[in-house]
């Protein structure tokens, strides 16, 4: 010691290259901002106080309500989003006859999903939901198997002309995911057991079947046919 | 010295608790289950509206300063030192503690940097008691 007569400065210098290489490991381990990590058990504690909303298209009063239970990592719902969503949109939003509802539901064992959820809901908050949406599914293979998401994330968010200041301040704060939280526990709660699921107003369509294009017209005219002939039976559908 | 090193390593991984929780470094080093994430997740991750991870840091660092000024030979009281990092310490064994009652049946996940935190606090406090005791033993140092 100091008092005994001896240099610290050996001392000093181990304590520098513990410092230099603790701050070395910490650089090399970090990566973009972190994502939180949602369990179906968590849902079974503590459900979010909080009205899970999705994001909707079409108008509320339309006779017919679609949700959609889809992970933005699951190979089904980008199928589905590739192939049948693009003919939903253009053809039967607009018909005033649905209101169609994406609902958050990122599975348990999908490592990026909770990162691609988050930068969807915060393009949400700049009005471009749709368009994030679209290209996280086209891109799965890329961004799903990235060791760090974010980067290309953020990538995506330039090409459809997000503000990326904003885009990564509402990331790093994770402001919506409570409400991407409580959409995954409603899931849960209403028997959500994979990805994509749809309900029909408020029907789960059986597990494992995805809907084709026509499939949905004919349900959707269906209803409405019921809707007209028997109106009280058509509301207990 | 002993104390000195054991707080540089609480320094360093209360940082990188910290930095995880600010959302400036990515996914943590801590096994498949994601428990640290988990628990960092948590609205126990916060404290009076701070990050846990921030007092760690706070204490960590005043507890370093300490050991090193203790260091500084006859300009310093060694013992007064010595009493001073065994009784902050001491209350990080305590904040410790309450911690490890949250992961293990509030949150329950267990969080292996905020454990290795846990273990170096301990140390620091066992450490530094070892020494007081030491010190009253021989006054003349």
């Amino acid at each position: 010691m100091a008092e005994a007569g001896r240099s610290l400065k050996p001392f000093y210098l181990v304590l520098g290259g513990i410092a230099v290489v603790g701050a070395v490991l910490i650089a090399v381990f970090g990566g973009g901002p972190s994502m939180p990590v949602l369990a179906s058990s968590d849902c079974q504690n503590q459900l979010p106080g909080i009205t899970p909303k999705g994001v909707a298209l079409g108008p509320d009063s339309a006779p017919v309500r679609i949700d959609e239970y889809s992970d933005f990592e699951c190979p089904w719902c980008a199928r589905f989003a590739i192939l049948t969503e693009p003919d939903v949109r253009q053809r039967l939003i607009p018909s005033g006859k649905v209101r169609w509802r994406y609902m958050n539901f990122p599975l348990d064992g999908h490592p990026n999903s909770p990162a691609a959820h988050l930068v969807a809901a915060c393009a949400l908050e700049q009005g471009k939901f749709w368009e994030m949406h679209d290209l996280l599914y086209m891109n799965q293979n890329e961004w799903a198997e990235a060791q760090n998401p974010m980067r290309l994330l953020m990538q995506y968010a330039n090409r459809i002309g997000l503000d990326a200041d904003s885009l990564r301040a509402c990331v790093t704060a994770k402001r919506p995911w409570q409400e991407i939280q409580a959409e995954k526990c409603e899931g849960i709660r209403l028997g959500v057991g994979g990805t994509p699921t749809f309900f029909v107003n408020g029907r789960k369509l059986p597990d494992n079947e995805i809907p084709a294009f026509d499939d949905f017209t004919h349900m959707v005219d269906s209803i409405i046919a019921a809707t007209a002939s028997h109106p009280a039976a058509a509301q207990r559908r | 010295m002993a104390v000195a090193v054991l707080a540089l390593g609480g320094v360093l991984v209360s940082t990188y608790l910290l930095l995880y929780k600010l959302g400036v470094i990515g996914s943590m080093v801590c096994g498949a289950a994601n428990e640290c994430e988990r628990v960092q997740a948590s609205r126990y991750s916060t404290f009076l509206g701070f990050p846990v991870a921030g007092y760690g840091v706070g204490g960590y660092v005043v507890l370093l300063a300490l050991a090193l000024w203790g260091l500084q030979g006859a300009r310093v009281s060694r013992p007064a030192v010595t009493g001073w990092l065994a009784g902050l310490s001491a209350l990080g064994v305590v904040f410790s503690l309450y911690l490890l009652y949250l992961e293990l049946f509030v949150i329950h996940a267990i969080c292996r940097w905020c454990s290795v935190s846990g273990v170096l606090i301990l140390a620091i406090c066992a450490v530094s008691i070892g020494g007081l005791l030491s010190a009253r033993r021989s006054p003349a140092r």
